[in-house]
């Protein structure tokens, strides 16, 4: 396009290289190339709902298994009221209830072991091998056992969501603090800096855009986990999960469409906010960390 | 060996010092035995090939790694203060604005903030960054980063300055630059240096005395005053005659280091 070739008398071949369109006028070019890809991420998911609608609507598809998007729409309200469908609001709370506690005490601890064993060879030498055997075991077939131990109520619930939500933040976390540069290390320790000096300065700072990813992928894994456990056990008969699996059994995939979409959000907008706090906290990292 | 007199007690005192490290399962010397006195105002180049464990040097004279035998000396009158290492890199920290990370080891001392930031203002106007105060590391070049290290080293006032090839991962002409700035400061206050690199040029420019060390176990093999008047700047000195009679020395040493080590690794690897 922008690169001529052409022939000389000699035989020989001259190769230009010329500015092409993005070089000659950066800025409308790069405006364009903006509006570009913000239409195409805007667009491409309006296509699609679209083209559900109108399948749905021209019954390409079955109507009763794919309710169009309009028909869910519609009938979010009546869900969502206490007298009709039986008040979704309860169900969204109880699942970010859940979602908040599992997250928070998974979190605390999960960061607490983590800087311990990133800091300390003997601590890490001590447990390391007992959690990562740990680790593949799956969280939620101990509910069961949790249920047993600990009756029926949110105590098990929020324990084996916590329990999800500790492997991801513990083993990023010790990754973080293992992985801060030997040079800031070296740095504080020539300046005379103490073991907490040591860990307030540098390797809590240095590990903190790496821990929050963790804790972002935690939090999403968070929503996924509170789900789950609901399908299987949802104290007071409350929560998305629960809505979600009874309306398969009363064949309503309206009911479960929106209880999943707003499942997605919640995990959508949680996510986010802890993008965001970390953003706030750790504001050097770079744009693909935190 | 050097036949200087000393008349008080060396300021650094290296005695029969060794580094040992076990690697997979085998003991690898890395160091010495050294002996070597630093007298108090000293600026002192140790240079060698690479790996020879001039670093190591270095780290133990600042304690970041302990001798495995022998004994190291220093002669201080405020161990808080004794010493202050520039490393070469990722020693300045990206979550601090420039005046925080100068002011770094007065903040670990517990100095008062307003204390600390007016003395690390000063010594940010000695290394051309007075107005860059509040600016976020990220916006710095690498040459800014490391005089914002010099100033955090300098900012302490420490008794002996500990610099490990502090200008080794900066372009040419911004290490002409620095090099300058650091021959002007300290001929200002002449502080005890000690200066690891790999590049004899600097080491003449910069030194009293030049050190250099065999290839592991590192052994001093040379130690040399360099002949040339202070005040000096890196201009007049590289074109001076003992500049080059003493650089072509020690090149030639280096080279005969280098190459004797080639062959001992080729007739290794020959007889296995």
């Amino acid at each position: 396009m922008s690169d001529q070739a052409s022939s000389t008398e000699t035989n020989t071949v001259v190769l230009r290289r010329l500015p092409g369109a993005a070089e000659l006028n950066p800025k409308s070019h790069s405006r364009r190339r903006r509006s570009i890809e913000l239409t195409l991420s805007i667009g491409v998911p309006v296509a699609l709902i679209l083209l559900w609608q109108v399948s749905s609507t021209r019954e390409w598809i079955n109507p009763g298994l794919y309710p169009s998007p309009t028909n869910l729409l519609r009938r979010a309200p009546e869900l969502f009221s206490a007298n009709a469908g039986g008040g979704m609001w309860g169900d969204v709370g109880k699942s970010m209830y859940r979602v908040a506690w599992g997250y928070f005490w998974g979190a605390l601890f999960g960061l607490v072991l983590g800087i311990w064993m990133g800091m300390s060879r003997l601590t890490r030498a001590a447990l390391e091998p007992l959690l990562a055997a740990m680790y593949t075991v799956p969280k939620l077939a101990l509910i069961g056992v949790f249920l047993l131990i600990l009756g029926f109520d949110e105590k098990p619930v929020i324990t084996v969501i916590a329990l999800t939500v500790f492997f991801f933040v513990w083993i990023q976390t010790m990754t973080a603090v293992m992985s801060v540069p030997a040079g800031y290390r070296d740095a504080a320790i020539s300046f005379g800096a103490t073991r907490w000096q040591l860990f307030r300065q540098v390797l809590l700072p240095g590990a903190l855009p790496q821990i929050f990813i963790g804790l972002r992928v935690a939090a999403g894994v968070t929503v996924l986990t509170v789900i789950g456990v609901e399908f299987v056990f949802a104290p007071g008969n409350q929560g998305l999960g629960y809505r979600i699996n009874t309306a398969r059994q009363i064949l309503d995939p309206g009911q479960m469409y929106v209880a999943i979409v707003i499942a997605a959000l919640l995990g959508v907008l949680f996510t986010w906010l802890v993008r965001r706090v970390g953003r706030m906290l750790a504001p050097w990292a770079k744009e693909d960390e935190g | 060996m050097d036949s200087q007199e000393v008349a008080s007690k060396p300021k650094i005192s290296l005695r029969g010092v060794t580094t040992r490290f076990v690697s997979s399962g085998d003991v690898v010397d890395a160091v010495g035995p050294i002996d070597l006195d630093i007298a108090d105002g000293e600026f002192v180049c140790l240079v060698g090939p690479s790996g020879c464990g001039k670093s190591t040097v270095l780290r133990m004279v600042g304690g970041l790694v302990r001798p495995s035998t022998g004994e190291i000396d220093l002669q201080v009158t405020d161990p808080r203060w004794a010493t202050a290492t520039v490393f070469q890199d990722y020693s300045i920290y990206p979550w601090k604005n420039v005046i925080e990370n100068v002011r770094f080891g007065l903040d670990l001392a517990g100095v008062p903030k307003a204390e600390g930031n007016r003395r690390s203002q000063v010594y940010l106007e000695r290394m051309g960054l007075g107005d860059r105060a509040k600016a976020h590391i990220s916006e710095l070049s690498g040459g800014m980063k490391q005089r914002v290290a010099i100033a955090r080293a300098l900012v302490v006032e420490p008794e002996i300055l500990l610099m490990d090839e502090p200008f080794s991962a900066i372009d040419a002409q911004m290490r002409h630059v620095l090099q300058d700035d650091l021959l002007e400061m300290w001929q200002a206050d002449r502080r005890t240096v000690l200066f690891v690199t790999h590049s004899i040029e600097e080491a003449i420019l910069l030194a009293d005395r030049v050190i250099m060390l065999s290839v592991r176990p590192g052994r001093i093999v040379a130690d040399r005053r360099v002949p040339i008047e202070r005040p000096r700047s890196a201009e007049s000195a590289r074109n001076s005659k003992e500049f080059s009679e003493l650089h072509d020395e020690l090149w030639e040493l280096m080279r005969s280091e280098v190459q004797s080590q080639l062959a001992a690794s080729r007739s290794a690897q020959e007889a296995s």
